[in-house]
C-alpha cells in the first residue's frame, strides 16, 4: 500500500509541468584553462533562483518557461557568467569557466550554489573540494582525502592515523567507497595509516552519510564517491611533489587537443630505498622492508557532442618484507587494489542523459612464510565484473529522475591455502571460490512540489543470487521465478525539505538499505587479511534504517551555513566471529559456519558551523551519538558499546589566507576515547598465565586530541613553472594519543610463566605519533 | 601478520605504564583435566583471579583447590562405570605446589605403572563432575584414535650459529578425509648448563611438558610430509636443540655439556580440545594486540573455565644425536604424561 502511494506522488510530480510550452538550455560545463568537466557547477535563473547543477560528467539541463532569461553560472575559484538567453527552443550551450584571480585573494569554500544546504532536498551530504584539502595541515606532508573526511560531523576515525571511516556507527565495511565508480575494497595503504587516493588525480569527493539516494546501494552507512581528474585536453602539464614519505609525479596532456586527453599519475613510499643503506648485506635483516606505490590513470575521447568515452585505472600495492637470515625465515605480504572502468556518456536530448559503465575491480591479499624447505601462502580476495546504466532525466526545472540498473558479478576467493614441506606440496584440488550476482534497478525523483516543499523520492529493487556460479541469464531467470537462493528487497528512500525562507529550512529523511556482502574481521580496525564473504543461507544481509531530522540555516547572505542533524539508525545481521573461530578454519571452504549476528542501533546529534566566504574560513563540526550492538553470543547476551561508540567527537578547521603568497591553516580534533575489551581475571593453565575477557568493549580509553597548523608558500609564478611549499605540524602540543593499550605479565625472569617468578601484571598505554613536522615541495609545470 | 605490525608499532611508538581500575572478576574454577589411553586420568583444579591481583610463588600455592570431589565416567552397552579422583597421588609425585586430582595410590603404580589402566581407552566418551562448594561443574571429551609419526630424526640445524645446534624433524601421513586435530607438546627431560665460573655442568630436567603448537590438518589432509619439531625458546617454537658439545669456561678450560634429550608428546584431540589448546599458543602472542578482537579461551567446562582433554598420544624419546633416527615409540609413566 505504502508503495502505492509513493508511485502516485511520482506520477503526480509530473502533472504539474504539462501544461505550459517550455524549453531546455542544456550542455556541459568545463574548466577555460584545461577542458576538465566541473562538478557541481551551479546553473540557476538569475530572477526566480530556479536552477540546477552539472553532473560527475559535467552536464547540466535546465527546463523553463519559453521567456528571456539571465542564465547564472557559478562555481568555486571560477568566475561568474552570466548569460542572456532566449528561450523560444531547445538551447545546446558548453561553457567554459575561468579561475577568478580576484578570488585567490578571498577565498569561497563551497562548491555549489552557496544556498544550497538550505535549498536542496539532500540532507547528510558534503562535498569536498581537494584543493581546499590540500591546504589544511598533513601528516608527513601526505594529503588524504579520506582523512580530511573524517574532520566532518558524523564521521569518525578509527583512530590515530587510521584512514577508515566510520559513519554514524556503521563499521568501514559499510562505506561503498567508489573510485570513478568502481568499488575499492581496501582504501587503505601501510595498514590504514594513509588512504589509496592520490589526491592530485583526484577532482571531486561527494560524501553521502545519510538520506542516500536511490543510484546507491549496496552498503548500509556511507557513500564516498570520489572522482577522478580528466586530464588537461587543451596543453600538456607536469605536476608533483615531494615529501618526507613519498613523491609523486602527475602527467597530463591533449591526445587530440579539446577532443581527448590524458592523465597518469603515480606516487611511491620510500622508506624501504631510504633504509638500504642502513642495512648491508650482513645484517641479518638485510632485505626486509615496506613500500607502497599506486599508479591512477585516465583517457577520455569525446566522439562527438552527444557522446563521450572514459576509460580510468587505478593499481595499487602495499609490499611488505620481512627477512631474517638467522634463522632462514622470510616474509613476504603483498596487498592492493586493482579497479578498470569504461564508461560511456550519451545525451539522447537535451533531458535524458545517460552513462553506462562496465567496471572490473579486484581486491587481492597474499600473506607467503617460507622458511628452510618450508612454504605457506594463503591468498584471499574479491573480484567483480559490473555493469551500469544510469539515466538523468530533467523534463522541467522541478523534476531531475534518475533510474537505472546495476548488476554484479562477484567472484570471492575467502581463504586459498597452499604450502609445500620439502618435496611435498599441499594444495587443494581446486581454488575454493565463492560466485554471487548481485543487482538493482532504481527510479528516483527530486521533485519541487512547491516553493518550499522539494522531495527525492527514490525506491532500489536489489536481489541476490549466491549459489554458485551462474551465468547472468540463468541469474535474471532465477530472480524471476523466486528460486530459494535469492534475497530480493525493496529499498525505499525519501527526503523532504520544507523551505522557511531563504535562509532556514527543515529536512527530513527516511532510508532502508541492504548489503549483501560482509568484511569479516577479527580485528578492531580494518586490516587488508580481512574477509570479504557473500551472504549465503546462513548469513543473512545486513539491513539498516535511517531517520534523519535536520534544520539548516544561513547567515549573513550565505557566508556562514549551519545545520543541526539529528539522526536514528537500526541495523540487523551484523555479523562477528565465533568465539574461538579462527579465519584459518574455513581455509579452501566457506565461513558460513564460522559467525554469529546481531543487531546494532546508533543515534546521535551533528552540528556543523561553517564560514563559506572571507579571507578565514572553515568549520566546526560536532557529533554527539551513541551507537551499540546486541549479540547473543556475545557479552553474554547483554548489550555492548561498538569500538567507536563516541560521545563527542568535535573537530575545528580553519584556513586564513594571509597575503597572495601565504596560507595559513589549523585543525583541531577532540574525540572520546575508542571502547575497548580489558580483561577482568586471569588464570593458570600449564603454569602459564591466561587472561579471561567479560565486558566486551566495557573500558573507554583517554580521550583524542591535537592541535595541527599549516602553512602553504606559493611563490611568484614563473613564466614556465609554479611551485608550493607545504610545512605542517601534526599534533603541535605533542599528545600522547592512546593507541592501544596492552598489558605484560613481568616476571623475575621476564617472563609469563608462574614457575619462573614472581609476575606483576602492568598495564601500558602505547602511542605513536608525536608532534611531527613536515614538509613538501610541490610544482607544476 | 597482525603479530608483526604489533611488534613494529611497539619497537617504533612511545608508551607508559598507566593504572586502570577493571571491573571486579567473579569467583570461578579452572579445570586442567586430562585423560588419554592406558592412564588414569588427572585434574589440576585451581581459582581464577582479579587481573592485577598479587601473584607469586605464595598466592600461587593457594590457587589450588584441594578439597574438591570429582569423579569421571564413561557409558558403553548402557554400563556407567564410575571412578573418583583424590589428590593422594601429589605426594607421591612430589610436588609441594601442584595439586593433582587422579586415582587412589591403590588403584595404579604410578611408580613403575605403564599403559596399562583399562579404564582410559581410544573411542570412549569421558564425563567429568566436580562438585566444590555447592557447585557442580561437568564436562566432557571423546579420546580419538592416535596418528603416529612416521619417522623421526636429529640433524644439524641449517641456520644454527654452532655445529652442535641441532633440528628434530619428522615425516608424517596425515589420514585422508578425516578431520584430525594435532597437539604436540615436549620437554627436555635432560640437559646441562653450564656454571662457567665454576667450570662445571649441570644437570637439569623439565618437570612438565609444555604445549608447543596445536590445529588442524585442514590444509594438510591426506598427505605425507617433513616437518619440523622445534624447541621452545621462551615460549616460542623457534629454538634449536644442543647436541653435545665443549664450552669454554671464564678460566679459559672447556667443559662438556651433555646432550639434551626431548620427550616429544605427539597427539591427536577432539576439536573442543583444539579450539582451547589453540587458543593458549595464539594468546600468548594476541592478546592486548590492538589489531585483535581479545579471545578468551574456549572453554568446554560447563560452570568454570578450562579444558577437559582426551588425548592420544604417541611419545617419542629423542637424544640430541646428529643423523640419528629414532625408530621406536617411548613407553611414557604416569610422570611423563604431565
Amino acid at each position: 500500500m505504502k508503495q502505492t502511494h509513493l508511485i502516485l506522488i511520482f506520477i503526480f510530480s509530473f502533472l504539474n509541468c504539462l501544461s505550459q510550452e517550455r524549453y531546455t538550455v542544456s550542455g556541459f560545463v568545463q574548466d577555460f584553462n584545461s577542458g576538465e568537466s566541473l562538478i557541481g557547477v551551479s546553473i540557476y535563473e538569475s530572477k526566480s533562483f530556479k536552477g540546477t547543477s552539472t553532473n560527475q560528467y559535467g552536464f547540466y539541463s535546465l527546463t523553463l518557461d519559453k521567456g528571456e532569461y539571465e542564465i547564472v553560472y557559478s562555481f568555486i575559484g571560477y568566475k561568474t557568467i552570466t548569460k542572456k538567453i532566449t528561450l523560444d527552443k531547445n538551447i545546446r550551450t558548453n561553457i567554459s569557466l575561468k579561475t577568478d584571480a580576484i578570488l585567490t585573494k578571498e577565498v569561497i569554500v563551497e562548491g555549489e550554489r552557496l544556498d544550497k544546504n538550505v535549498a536542496s532536498s539532500n540532507m547528510s551530504q558534503v562535498k569536498l573540494k581537494v584543493e581546499s584539502v590540500k591546504e589544511l595541515p598533513v601528516i608527513l606532508g601526505e594529503v588524504d582525502v579520506l582523512k580530511s573526511a573524517q574532520l566532518l560531523p558524523g564521521i569518525q576515525s578509527g583512530g590515530e592515523g587510521n584512514s577508515g571511516l566510520y559513519v554514524r556507527g556503521g563499521g568501514p565495511d559499510q562505506n561503498l567507497i567508489l573510485l570513478d565508480e568502481a568499488v575499492v575494497y581496501n582504501a587503505a595503504h601501510l595498514f590504514g595509516f594513509f588512504s589509496v587516493f592520490n589526491a592530485d588525480a583526484i577532482k571531486d569527493m561527494n560524501i553521502i552519510k545519510g538520506g542516500m539516494p536511490a543510484e546507491y546501494g549496496g552498503r548500509l552507512s556511507s557513500v564516498i564517491d570520489i572522482t577522478m581528474k580528466d586530464g588537461n585536453n587543451k596543453r600538456f602539464q607536469a605536476d608533483g611533489g615531494i615529501g618526507l614519505l613519498s613523491s609523486r609525479l602527475t602527467l597530463q596532456g591533449p591526445i587530440q587537443k579539446e577532443k581527448s586527453s590524458f592523465i597518469v599519475s603515480g606516487r611511491r613510499t620510500y622508506i624501504d630505498v631510504l633504509a638500504q643503506p642502513f642495512m648491508n648485506e650482513e645484517n641479518a635483516f638485510s632485505g626486509s622492508g615496506y613500500y607502497f606505490y599506486d599508479l591512477t590513470t585516465k583517457v577520455n575521447y569525446k566522439l562527438s557532442d552527444k557522446n563521450r568515452l572514459y576509460l580510468s585505472g587505478y593499481f595499487g600495492r602495499d609490499v611488505f618484507d620481512f627477512i631474517n637470515s638467522d634463522n632462514g625465515i622470510g616474509i613476504s605480504i603483498p596487498w592492493g587494489n586493482a579497479t578498470t572502468s569504461l564508461r560511456w556518456n550519451h545525451l539522447f536530448n537535451d533531458k535524458l542523459f545517460v552513462n553506462t559503465s562496465v567496471i572490473f575491480t579486484d581486491y587481492r591479499f597474499q600473506f607467503n612464510i617460507a622458511q628452510s624447505d618450508f612454504e605457506f601462502k594463503i591468498y584471499t580476495g574479491i573480484n567483480d565484473w559490473n555493469t551500469k546504466v544510469d539515466f538523468l532525466y530533467q523534463p522541467n526545472q522541478r523534476n531531475t529522475i534518475r533510474f537505472g540498473s546495476n548488476y554484479t558479478y562477484h567472484k570471492f576467493i575467502p581463504g586459498n591455502a597452499t604450502g609445500r614441506s620439502g618435496e611435498v606440496e599441499f594444495a587443494p584440488d581446486e581454488v575454493y571460490t565463492q560466485y554471487s550476482n548481485e543487482g538493482a534497478i532504481y527510479f528516483s525523483n527530486d521533485v519541487e512540489l512547491t516553493d518550499e516543499i522539494k522531495a527525492h523520492l527514490g525506491l532500489r529493487y536489489s536481489s541476490f543470487q549466491y549459489k554458485g556460479n551462474i551465468t547472468f541469464r540463468e541469474y535474471i531467470k532465477s530472480d524471476l521465478t523466486g528460486e530459494n537462493d535469492n534475497y530480493r528487497n525493496i529499498e525505499p528512500r525519501a527526503s523532504l525539505r520544507y523551505r522557511i525562507n531563504t535562509n532556514n529550512s527543515i529536512k527530513m529523511a527516511f532510508t532502508q538499505n541492504y548489503q549483501y556482502i560482509h568484511l569479516a574481521s577479527l580485528s578492531s580496525l580494518s586490516l587488508p587479511a580481512d574477509l570479504w564473504v557473500p551472504s549465503s543461507n546462513d548469513i543473512k544481509p545486513k539491513f539498516s534504517t535511517q531517520y534523519a531530522l535536520g534544520y539548516f540555516k544561513n547567515f549573513n547572505e550565505n557566508m556562514y551555513e549551519t545545520s543541526v542533524e539529528a539522526y536514528y539508525k537500526e541495523i540487523t545481521n551484523l555479523i562477528e566471529y565465533k568465539e574461538g573461530v579462527l579465519p584459518e578454519d574455513n581455509t579452501n571452504t566457506n565461513s558460513d559456519d564460522a559467525f554469529v549476528f546481531g543487531d546494532g542501533d546508533s543515534y546521535g546529534v551533528e552540528l556543523l558551523i561553517k564560514k563559506n566566504k572571507g579571507k578565514t574560513t572553515g568549520w566546526i563540526g560536532y557529533t554527539l551519538s551513541k551507537t551499540t550492538k546486541y549479540f547473543d553470543n556475545v557479552n553474554n547476551g547483554k548489550p555492548f558499546p561498538a569500538k567507536y561508540d563516541r560521545r563527542h567527537d568535535l573537530s575545528i578547521t580553519a584556513s586564513h589566507k594571509l597575503n597572495d603568497k601565504w596560507t595559513l591553516s589549523t585543525v583541531f580534533v577532540y574525540a572520546t576515547g575508542n571502547s575497548i575489551t580489558l580483561p577482568t581475571e586471569r588464570y593458570v593453565i600449564g603454569g602459564d598465565v591466561y587472561t579471561e575477557y567479560t565486558s566486551r568493549n566495557g573500558y573507554k580509553m583517554p580521550p583524542y586530541h591535537r592541535l595541527d597548523i599549516g602553512a602553504t608558500f606559493k611563490p611568484k609564478p614563473k613564466r614556465k613553472y609554479e611551485s608550493s611549499w607545504n610545512f605542517s605540524i601534526y599534533n603541535v602540543y605533542s599528545r600522547k594519543n592512546p593507541y592501544f593499550i596492552y598489558f605484560a605479565l613481568e616476571s623475575d625472569e621476564n617472563s609469563g610463566n608462574i614457575q619462573n617468578g614472581n609476575i606483576t601484571p602492568k598495564a601500558y598505554q602505547v602511542s605513536i605519533f608525536p608532534i611531527l613536522p613536515s614538509v613538501t615541495w610541490n610544482f607544476s609545470f | 601478520m597482525k603479530r608483526i605490525l604489533f611488534i613494529i608499532i611497539l619497537f617504533t611508538s612511545c608508551q607508559e605504564e598507566i593504572t586502570l581500575e577493571l571491573d571486579q572478576a567473579r569467583d570461578k574454577l579452572v579445570v586442567e583435566g586430562s585423560i588419554e589411553p592406558g592412564f588414569p586420568p588427572y585434574v589440576i583444579l585451581t581459582k581464577n583471579q582479579g587481573y592485577f591481583s598479587k601473584i607469586d610463588t605464595n598466592t600461587y600455592s593457594n590457587l589450588f583447590v584441594k578439597d574438591a570431589i570429582i569423579t569421571v565416567s564413561y557409558t558403553e552397552n548402557n554400563v556407567t562405570e564410575v571412578i573418583e579422583l583424590t589428590t593422594e597421588v601429589t605426594d607421591l609425585l612430589g610436588s609441594d605446589t601442584i595439586v593433582i586430582y587422579t586415582v587412589k595410590l591403590d588403584e595404579y603404580d604410578f611408580i613403575n605403572g605403564l599403559d596399562n589402566y583399562s579404564f582410559s581407552k581410544i573411542g570412549r566418551t569421558y564425563n567429568l563432575n566436580i562438585f566444590w562448594r555447592g557447585d557442580s561443574i561437568t564436562a566432557q571429551t571423546t579420546i580419538p584414535e592416535p596418528t603416529p609419526l612416521d619417522s623421526i630424526w636429529v640433524e644439524k640445524s641449517e641456520f644454527g650459529e654452532f655445529d652442535f645446534e641441532s633440528e628434530i624433524r619428522a615425516w608424517y601421513s596425515d589420514p585422508a578425509g578425516i578431520r584430525n586435530n594435532l597437539l604436540t607438546k615436549t620437554k627436555l627431560v635432560s640437559y646441562s648448563e653450564n656454571d662457567s665460573s665454576e667450570c662445571k655442568s649441570i644437570d637439569k630436567e623439565d618437570i612438565f611438558l609444555q604445549l608447543l603448537d596445536c590445529g588442524t590438518d585442514i590444509l594438510i589432509d591426506g598427505e605425507s610430509f617433513e616437518f619440523p619439531i622445534p624447541k621452545l625458546d621462551n615460549g616460542f617454537p623457534i629454538g634449536n636443540y644442543r647436541a653435545s658439545h665443549y664450552e669454554e669456561c671464564e678460566n679459559g678450560d672447556s667443559i662438556l655439556i651433555s646432550k639434551e634429550i626431548v620427550l616429544i608428546k605427539f597427539c591427536q584431540i577432539n576439536e573442543e580440545s583444539m579450539r582451547f589448546w589453540r587458543g593458549v599458543v595464539r594468546q600468548a602472542g594476541f592478546n592486548s594486540n590492538p589489531f585483535t578482537e581479545p579471545l578468551n579461551l574456549p572453554s568446554n567446562i560447563d560452570g568454570g573455565l578450562g579444558i577437559w582433554t582426551g588425548f592420544s598420544p604417541i611419545y617419542y624419546k629423542v637424544p640430541i644425536v646428529q643423523d640419528t633416527t629414532i625408530f621406536y615409540q617411548y613407553d611414557p609413566k604416569f610422570e611423563d604424561i604431565l
